[in-house]
């Protein structure tokens, strides 16, 4: 197998384990907007093929792609404004909407957060180990460990009002 | 903190059945036409320039006299727009978005300031002096094209300008916001 030929699989290979989890947190940065969510995607998987040959596997690959995605929503909020949540789809029955209005709220609580803490919160909502988010972000583990403690309290105070 | 265990797995409830299918030969494109859209805008401002010139170059040597300084200036004002064009995509280029999410917000920030600096002063002034240099060529169009031909330049060109101001204005609070932003986080 060749050069060319490999990096397809391991690219395919990567938007299969990621798509879900980056998509979450682009929907995260942009307020549940789904559509925008879905380019924003789309930009990060554009990057992470255009910088792959480049990986250095001084960090794992996924808090590579992280910090891909992190990045591409903070270049993202430079030309955007008043992204406004989405209204829930119509016809839900009524645990999906509970559901549906739960995760709206979550948006609109985290759109409320500085970009920083947004991002620790959405990688810390993907069950990422706190060492990784704290290699993502470039901070000292202790600083990641105290704020998620404080944005946690705070944001599960602030959905389940 | 059992309600943000809850929360965390509703998050990661949200699944996308909907995922487009990958299509590398449409990501390469997509990386090519990227890379032209970027070009755009100095190309257009390019071809302004040439067509100032070619303008001016083409008059009978008495109108060339009345309309060098002005046809220049407006050029010349141009041609530094375009400088700054490529300076900015040079620069956006050099973003690494693989970069720790610190260092890529210091990056980005020093990318914004400059940009400030360019949107408060160097593009009010590139403009002032592209619509005084328009400004001053308005009698010589006067003299010498027809009164319905003055009137539309005038009148097309004050839309123009009033467009393009407008825009800017937008513009600038959408980049300051992220700035400030940015600068209390760092």
């Amino acid at each position: 197998m060749n050069k060319s030929n490999n990096k397809n699989v391991l690219f395919t290979q990567l938007y299969d384990e990621h798509y879900n989890k980056v998509m979450r947190i682009c929907l995260g940065y942009v307020n549940g907007n789904n559509e925008i969510a879905k380019d924003l995607t789309q930009e990060v998987f554009i990057k992470i093929w255009r910088h792959l040959d480049n990986f250095e596997a001084k960090s794992k690959i996924s808090t590579w792609i992280f910090r891909i995605a992190i990045n591409t929503c903070l270049l993202y909020l430079r030309d955007s404004k008043n992204i406004k949540t989405p209204k829930p789809s119509s016809g839900s029955v009524e645990d999906k909407i509970v559901l549906e209005a739960r995760i709206r709220k979550m948006y609109e609580c985290i759109n409320k957060l500085d970009s920083k803490n947004k991002s620790i919160i959405l990688l810390e909502l993907e069950s990422i180990p706190q060492k990784e988010i704290a290699s993502i972000m470039g901070m000292t583990h202790e600083a990641i460990r105290v704020r998620i403690l404080r944005i946690k309290k705070t944001l599960s105070k602030l959905v389940m009002e | 903190m059992k309600s943000f265990e809850d929360l965390k797995s509703n998050w990661q409830g949200q699944k996308f059945e909907n995922k487009p299918t990958l299509d590398l030969s449409k990501l390469e494109s997509k990386l090519s036409h990227l890379k032209r859209d970027q070009l755009i805008a100095p190309v257009i401002l390019g071809i302004t320039i040439a067509i100032l010139l070619t303008f001016l170059f083409l008059q009978p040597k008495a109108s060339f006299e009345l309309l060098k300084n002005g046809l220049i200036l407006m050029s010349a004002s141009l041609f530094i727009r375009i400088l700054f064009e490529i300076w900015s995509i040079l620069e956006t280029t050099k973003l690494n978005p693989t970069l720790e999410v610190n260092k890529f917000a210091l990056s980005l920030t020093k990318f914004i300031k400059t940009r400030k600096l360019i949107h408060f002063m160097v593009t009010p002034i590139i403009m002032a002096i592209y619509i005084l240099a328009f400004i001053s060529l308005l009698p010589v169009f006067k003299l010498n094209v027809s009164d319905g031909m003055y009137q539309y330049i005038l009148w097309s060109s004050t839309i123009v300008f009033i467009g393009l101001i407008i825009i800017k204005v937008i513009s600038i609070p959408k980049e300051l916001k992220l700035l400030n932003e940015m600068h209390d986080e760092l």
